[in-house]
């Protein structure tokens, strides 16, 4: 069978932060409550002149130098979010656009709460596996929104991740996928509402870890690989906590989830989660080493990836931004009234 | 070509003029040229402005305007440069009598800016620079005149102060204009102090938003002698064009400017030291600098500095905007170019009141549109 | 009377300039154009003979302000920085100075062009999307 995987990786992410206790004390919430029990500190704020295509446009131009390709090679683009700009448009034209892929090449959308990225990473992995496409471009990007003092205000986040996904010159091959899924209600948003809903503790046990966990373990069967022999494990944050027990049910001690942990300092991207962790991951990870991802979208679903990480990794690894190094330096901190005015949550004339 | 004369001259008094319409602004000051000029007729008429569609839904204004004036069925054409129109209709003016084409021509400008919201005219203004490439991207016109400031003090070391002093000598000069719209004496703090609009310029470097009109009527000077007036002719006109967007010349320089300056002074036979007084578009005080420049007065880089020593003032070595300028007198932008012909007339016919410069004999007007992509540069010689 | 700065129409035919940079290039003179121009005159004689190319993504401010008046579409964004920046000899373009401490803007800045949504029509209408600049 061919190796199929990915050829190239990037990360985006804003430089806007605001602080948990600057979110609390406006709406005479706990800080240090949110703090520990959701292990977020911080987490990013899109500018006005920022949303998802302009994320999703310079994670990609990063992939596509990691990748070393011409975009014109690229034959798919597609772009998971739950905040795309138009309710009817692609965000992928745009995208697709900026980079140079057009005008040969298809585009769609995608959709399914957190874990849109990891659909279109998957249906890119298998377009190439299938030969219909030499390369695409597969994204996982959100600048989500939660609802003024929800406590989803404290976790929703903006950043993108995207992956050239190819059958040669690999730095990563996709050596197993599964998808696991069930109808379930755990956080939605209807049409013409501006932010979702949550089922409170119904998202945990019943929607999280029995798709996280589920898709994990079943991925391990099928592929009959071992905890002990994979190296790195990331897994979607929607708080600090649960990958971090997620992980552990299914056999990963916290080192080895540490590095594509992210929610402590960037919050909860959203459909740019879990693939931002792998990038994360990626960022640093040795030829050899084996990396699990489970992604988790509400209403819901997982999908799982088993990959193995190729030579070619060192050469790309340093060649442009890296993800961490985004996370953690040059920062831009905002009060809540900005945070609110950029986001555009304050009631205005039209 | 035939020597060309102004005969008459004509203007409201400026401001945000709330009962008057387009029509009934240009018509007043129109009229009133002709009735200087003592003409019972006239051949054609030139028509400065630069956007009564987007300012006030209208267009076809020559033929709007001859039918207000009661002049019709004489041909009428609207001229537009942005800011230059006024400039440029002159121009059209002087062209069409020197040619022998007609004998007498009114050259008129107008603008009624104030039938819009602040946005609106922000809107239409900016129309005068580079819609895809300067102004899609959130640039403003006082925006690109605070860029040219900026690149014009870190390559002479010239001070805010100094753009400051122009303003404080245009509202000092503009205090005994009656149709000026501001009669208000500011100091140098008091520009420091204005609002913020783009950094380094404040609201007191920036030119209002202004209603008003002018017009003169060109003629031959054989008529005009008929006709009993003290002779001004236009000895030299000159116009050019260039990049509109700011980004595509040089920063600190308005080649526009300098071409047209070159042209008119070439066939007026004069050179910079030969003009008594000058009216400049000070659109804001940035551009008086950089134009004194262009116009020969005084060497790059050296405009901040003769300001300062009161070298542009009444009474100082080259008089400039004895009228007010833009920045106390107003611009109502088709209007500008006429009004300054109407100011260097004045100060001709020796009718210029508290801002007389004395022995006045030769002038020039440089009217400018946009970020300086069109400039019209005219000289008058009063002859005895 | 609604002004609106941006139209489908327009908007969409500089879609290779707005998003890509893509200018005109003259293979005799190696003079940039941006955006490609039907006709110029060449240096070395005649007309430029002109090859489509995008314009290198990173270089110099070469003047700024802080704008604190902007057109309506951006009266959210105020105050913010716009610049003249020199990508390429004679090819320049005017941009917004993204993501930058007022304090630190000075003439020689070196900065690279990043996307961003530049301004929309209303909260119903086009997005329109461009270049801005980031400091390096």
């Amino acid at each position: 069978m061919t190796e199929v995987g990915i050829v190239g990786y990037g990360a985006h992410l804003p430089k806007r932060r605001i602080k948990v206790e600057e979110i609390a004390k406006v709406w005479g919430a706990d800080a240090e409550g949110y703090k520990k029990g959701l292990m977020i500190e911080e987490k990013s704020v899109p500018g006005p002149d920022e949303d998802t295509i302009t994320l999703s446009v310079e994670a990609a131009k990063r992939a596509i130098k990691r990748a070393g390709i011409n975009p014109v090679e690229i034959g798919s683009v597609y772009i998971g979010s739950e905040s795309h700009p138009y309710a009817v448009k692609p965000s992928g034209t745009v995208v697709a656009e900026a980079i140079g892929a057009t005008p040969e090449c298809h585009c769609a959308d995608f959709e399914f709460a957190c874990k849109a990225g990891s659909e279109a990473m998957f249906v890119t992995y298998s377009q190439v596996m299938a030969g219909t496409v030499k390369y695409g471009l597969a994204i996982g990007a959100d600048t989500s929104q939660g609802a003024p003092g929800d406590a989803l205000e404290i976790s929703a986040s903006a950043g993108a991740a995207a992956y050239i996904m190819g059958a040669e010159n690999l730095v990563a091959e996709i050596t197993h996928t599964y998808s696991f899924m069930h109808d379930t209600p755990d956080f939605w948003r209807r049409e013409h509402e501006n932010y979702p809903q949550h089922a409170a503790r119904y998202t945990g046990e019943p929607a999280y870890f029995r798709h996280v966990v589920g898709c994990g373990e079943r991925l391990l069967e099928t592929s009959g690989e071992k905890p002990e022999n994979i190296q790195w494990f990331v897994a979607h944050q929607p708080n600090g906590k649960f990958p971090l027990r997620a992980g552990k049910m299914l056999g990963f001690p916290r080192e080895k989830i540490e590095q594509g942990w992210l929610i402590n300092l960037l919050g909860n991207t959203y459909s740019g989660s879990s693939p931002l962790g792998l990038t994360a991951v990626l960022d640093v990870a040795k030829p050899g080493d084996r990396i699990m991802m489970v992604s988790y979208g509400s209403g819901a679903g997982s999908d799982g990836f088993l990959l193995t990480v190729k030579d070619r990794i060192t050469e790309v690894q340093n060649i442009t931004e890296q993800t961490r190094p985004m996370l953690e330096t040059g920062r831009i901190y905002l009060d809540y009234g900005t945070y609110v005015k950029f986001r555009g949550k304050i009631i205005r004339n039209h | 070509m035939r020597e060309v004369a102004i005969v008459g001259i004509g203007m409201n008094k400026w401001g945000e003029l709330w009962d008057k319409d387009l029509r009934d602004v240009f018509v007043e000051s129109a009229g009133a040229a002709i009735d200087d000029a003592g003409v019972d007729h006239i051949d054609s008429m030139y028509i400065g402005c630069m956007t009564s569609g987007l300012f006030n839904a209208q267009e076809h204004i020559g033929s709007l305007m001859a039918d207000y004036l009661g002049v019709t069925p004489v041909p009428a054409t609207r001229v537009e440069s942005a800011c230059a129109s006024g400039g440029c209709a002159v121009r059209q003016a002087f062209i069409e009598v020197a040619s022998g084409m007609s004998d007498i021509v009114l050259a008129g400008g107008v603008e009624k800016m104030t039938d819009v919201s602040g946005d609106g005219a922000t809107f239409s203004l900016a129309t005068a620079a580079d819609q895809e490439w300067e102004c899609y991207n959130g640039v403003t016109f006082p925006g690109l005149y605070a860029m040219m400031a900026r690149a014009h003090m870190h390559k002479y070391g010239t001070k805010r102060e100094h753009f400051a002093q122009v303003a404080v000598k245009n509202h000092a000069n503009g205090f005994s204009n009656p149709h000026a719209q501001y009669h208000v004496k500011i100091s140098v703090e008091d520009v420091l102090k204005s609002a913020k609009v783009a950094e380094p310029l404040n609201l007191f470097d920036c030119s209002p938003i202004t209603d008003g009109a002018a017009a003169v009527i060109l003629t031959t000077v054989e008529k005009a002698k008929a006709l009993g007036k003290p002779i001004i002719k236009i000895i030299g006109t000159g116009q050019a064009t260039a990049s509109i967007a700011l980004h595509s010349r040089d920063l600190t320089e308005i080649e526009a400017t300098r071409y047209a300056a070159e042209k008119a002074y070439k066939m007026a036979g004069k050179g910079p030291d030969d003009i008594d007084l000058c009216e400049v578009h000070d659109c804001f005080t940035i551009a008086e600098l950089v134009v004194m420049e262009e116009l020969g007065f005084v060497e790059r880089g050296k405009s901040g500095p003769a300001v300062e020593a009161g070298e542009t003032n009444i009474g100082g070595r080259i008089p400039i905007n004895t009228s007010g300028g833009l920045k106390s007198k107003g611009h109502p932008v088709g209007a500008t170019g006429v009004a300054q012909i109407f100011a260097l007339v004045e100060q001709l016919r020796g009718d210029a009141g508290e801002r007389q410069v004395e022995g006045a004999k030769v002038a020039l007007a440089q009217n400018m549109g946009g970020s300086g992509g069109s400039t019209v540069c005219t000289i008058l010689e009063a002859v005895s | 009377m609604s002004f609106t700065s941006i139209t489908p129409a327009r908007y969409a035919r500089y879609i290779p300039q707005r998003y890509r940079l893509e200018a005109g290039s003259c293979s005799k003179c190696g003079k940039w154009y941006f955006p490609p121009r039907l006709r110029c005159k060449c240096e070395k004689g005649g007309d430029c003979d002109i090859t489509i190319k995008a314009l290198p993504d990173h270089g110099e401010l070469l003047t700024y302000t802080i704008i604190h008046t902007p057109s309506s579409q951006f009266i959210d964004q105020k105050p913010f920085a716009i610049g003249i920046i020199e990508l390429a000899p004679g090819a320049r373009i005017t941009a917004q100075i993204a993501d930058v401490d007022f304090d630190e803007l000075e003439i020689g800045m070196k900065v690279r062009i990043e996307f961003r949504l530049i301004q929309s029509v209303g909260s119903s209408g086009v997005l329109g999307y461009g270049y801005k600049v980031i400091k390096v």
